[in-house]
Formats: structure tokens, C-alpha cells, sequence
């Protein structure tokens, strides 16, 4: 898919991070990557924190401690299980195209563009499902020319990446690659632009579960 | 080599020829010094995100079996091999705790896109910049690393992490974004540096 310009609207450098950290659930992480796909701008952030990770992975304390044997036991069976590892060759597979529209190609194995019919509901607002993993949905929006999308409300984050067309809501227009990212006490209204219908990639993430705490663990691991 | 010795910019000279030898000999004393420097510290990795101690192996075992059969794919001018070996890890991680996929763009399509930004085009040595960001985390405050800890080792997002540190999501997301222009300021220093000679 060709973008003209590099996109507005950024996925925030928090929702970078939890794609980047692998804590980010994989429908949100699809999204993330698309946009990475069309925005050179988030995909050198990306390498940035990419490298931090890096960085993080050599400051960590070292544990030698196998839960069995020596501390060369591990290394000596890896060994010998290597004799019938093969090279891997990585084989991308081609970008889904969409009623003409070719997608970001990481949405290849997530997007059935040859099912009939494709999209679900008639109206202003049709759907189709992409991906859902627990409480985490991804799903594809056209919302057709000129018309909005009722307000709702959702528990967690809830992010939009636009793939063709546009909408317009409370933040400004949102056009190809742009992402429109939620916290839960946010809503919008988003208006396609007249004459042409909008394709989103929307995805909702789980709502938000306790998690306990955590303040023991803090500095245990890493050396800052 | 002690595999407790820090990492600095020698050892990571080292991890480059020695993955190169992997690649492109499969060269066995390479890995084996790729193993002892930088399992104990994957294991730490794999670990401290709540990988029960024997999960935890099995699954440095085969991250360091996808390091073996992707060696050749390895390219010193991309990433650092701690960069390299992060990421290997964190998508086994993904698979093995939680059977699911960490979606990625594929090298070709980055390849293609031009850049606007110009420091796109500053030819930034990926090791000298993992030194520049190592540093650059040990300058940052306290409240701005403990949130990198517990996304990069306890798996929580920036909401997650809202909650279980009764923090407001809105001083979560600016403090992220404190430290990452902390460490964007980083490479612009080193970048400018370069220029300079």
C-alpha cells in the first residue's frame, strides 16, 4: 500500500513501547505493525527501542543456575541437538489486496480477502473480523461515505488505523496510516470523508485486570 | 570469558565476529562463547517475566537453537547482537508463554521506504550506539526506568502498569515519552558527533 506522505497521527510512544516490550496483546500488536508498515518515522522509534531492549538484555544480572546439572550441561545437549537444525530461510507472504486496496503486509494471514461475503452488516457501518485472542479483538470497519460511527464505550485501550479513505472526529482527520489510539475514559465520533468510504483497522484491547503488586520486584533484575 | 564480566564495547566486537562465524560456517567454539556470555543473561530474561525456572530453560534452549539456524541472517549494520538476540527472545517468549504471534514488518518492506527524516541517513554503528543507550539508561531517574523494567521484564503495558502502580495513565505515558526523548536525544548527540569529524 503507497502513502503519499508519512502519517500525522502516531501510535503514543506508551503503546510503542508495550509492542516493542512483547507485552502488547497480538491483535494490538497487529496494528502497531501495520502502521509501522506505512510510517518510517515510528519504525525508526521502534529500532530505538528495539536496541533498548538490546541494551536492557546486557545490563540483566546473569543467572547461571540451570535448573538441572552443571553450568555446562545445558550448552553440551544444545550441542548435539544442533547436528539436525536446519538454516531458516524466511518466505514473506504477499500483502492481501481488498477491493483493490492492497494492504499492509503484515496483515497477510490475518485478513481472509477471498471470503463471500467479506463484510458483515449493510448500512453505514459494515465489519469484518481479523483476529481475536481472549478479550482482544481486531476487526476491519468501512464506514461509508459521509456517514459516522455511533458513539460507544469500551473498557481499555481501543485504537484505529486508517487503510484507505478518511474519517474526521473530535482530534482532527485521520487519512491512510494514521492511528487514532483511545484510553478507555475516551470516546470519539468519527465522520468518513464525503465521496469516499473509510477502511479502519479497529482493535479493542482487554479490559484491565488487577495485577497485584509488583513494588519488591522493581530493581531486582537490572542493573540501572 | 567470565559470562558475569559486563558488556562493554569489546565483548560486543566479539558477539559480531562470533555470530558471523555461525553464520557463515556454523561454527561451534563461536556459539559456544555466544552461549556462555549471553544464556545466563537470557535466562535472567526469560525468568524475571514469571516463566516457571524449567520453562524458562527449555525456552532459552531454543531460542538459542532459532540464534543457530538464523545466524546468517544476522547484519551487524541493522542491530547490535544483544538487539538481535532481544528480539528472538521476546517472540519465543510471546510463543511459549502465551501461543501467540508477534507480528513484524518484513526487512524487505522497511528496506523500501525512504526516510524523511534525515537522521535516517547518518551511519550510526549499531554497537557504539548500544553503549550510547546503555548509558543513557543508567542516567535515567528512577521513576522513568522502573516503568522500562516492568514493561521490557514483567510483560505489563503502560495501562497494566497504571494500575498495579496507582499511577494516572496520563504520568505513565509522559514519563515513557520522557525517557524515550531521553534516549532519542542520545543518538541525535552521537549522530552529531560523527558528523563532526
Amino acid at each position: 500500500m503507497a502513502v503519499s506522505k508519512t502519517p500525522d497521527h502516531h501510535p503514543s510512544d506508551a503503546l510503542l513501547l508495550d509492542y516493542v516490550s512483547g507485552a502488547a496483546s497480538e491483535p494490538m500488536a497487529l496494528l502497531v505493525a501495520a502502521h509501522l508498515d506505512l510510517c518510517p518515522k515510528c519504525a525508526e522509534r521502534v529500532d530505538m527501542l528495539q536496541a533498548l531492549g538490546g541494551a536492557m538484555l546486557e545490563r540483566s544480572k546473569p543467572n547461571e543456575l540451570e535448573t538441572s546439572g552443571d553450568g555446562e550441561t545445558g550448552l553440551a545437549a544444545l550441542l548435539q541437538s544442533l547436528d539436525d537444525a536446519q538454516d531458516e530461510i524466511p518466505t514473506p507472504e504477499p500483502a492481501p489486496v481488498l477491493e483493490g486496496i492492497t494492504l499492509p503486509g503484515v496483515l497477510a494471514g490475518y485478513v481472509a480477502v477471498e471470503r463471500q461475503p467479506f463484510w458483515s452488516g449493510s448500512g453505514a457501518i459494515q465489519e469484518a473480523p481479523v483476529a481475536s485472542l481472549g478479550e482482544a479483538k481486531a476487526r476491519l470497519l468501512k464506514i461509508r461515505a459521509g456517514k459516522g460511527v455511533p458513539r460507544h464505550t469500551h473498557q481499555g485501550l481501543e485504537c484505529t488505523l486508517v487503510l484507505s479513505g478518511a474519517f474526521t472526529d473530535e482530534s482532527g482527520r485521520f487519512g491512510p496510516g494514521d492511528v487514532a489510539e483511545l484510553d478507555a475514559e475516551d470516546t470519539h465520533r468519527p465522520v468518513a470523508d464525503p465521496g469516499e468510504d473509510c477502511i479502519c483497522l479497529v482493535v479493542s484491547d482487554a479490559p484491565l485486570k488487577f495485577t497485584g503488586p509488583v513494588g519488591l520486584l522493581l530493581n531486582s533484575l537490572v542493573k540501572f | 570469558m567470565q559470562a558475569t564480566a559486563e558488556i562493554g564495547d569489546r565483548e560486543r566486537a566479539q558477539a559480531i565476529d562470533w555470530l558471523m562465524a555461525v553464520g557463515a560456517s556454523r561454527d561451534r567454539n563461536a556459539f559456544s562463547n555466544l552461549y556462555r556470555t549471553f544464556a545466563p543473561r537470557l535466562r535472567s530474561y526469560l525468568r524475571g517475566l514469571g516463566a516457571e525456572a524449567s520453562l524458562a530453560d527449555d525456552l532459552l534452549q531454543e531460542v538459542m537453537t532459532v540464534v543457530w539456524r538464523r545466524a546468517h541472517l544476522f547484519d551487524p549494520a541493522k542491530s547490535a547482537p544483544a538487539t538481535w538476540l532481544f528480539t528472538i527472545a521476546r517472540n519465543k517468549r510471546i510463543d511459549g508463554l502465551r501461543r501467540e504471534r508477534h507480528p513484524e514488518v518484513s526487512d524487505e518492506v522497511l528496506a523500501q521506504v525512504p526516510s524523511e527524516d534525515p537522521s535516517a541517513e547518518r551511519r550510526v554503528q549499531q554497537s557504539q550506539l548500544a553503549a550510547r543507550i546503555s548509558e543513557a539508561l543508567a542516567g535515567l531517574p528512577a521513576e522513568q526506568s522502573e516503568l522500562l523494567s516492568l514493561a521490557y521484564y514483567r510483560d505489563m503495558t503502560h495501562t497494566e502498569i497504571s494500575m498495579a502502580l496507582d499511577i494516572p495513565l496520563g504520568t505513565v505515558k509522559s514519563r515513557i515519552r520522557l525517557a524515550m526523548k531521553k534516549l532519542t536525544q542520545t543518538l541525535d548527540e552521537f549522530a552529531d558527533f560523527d558528523v563532526k569529524e
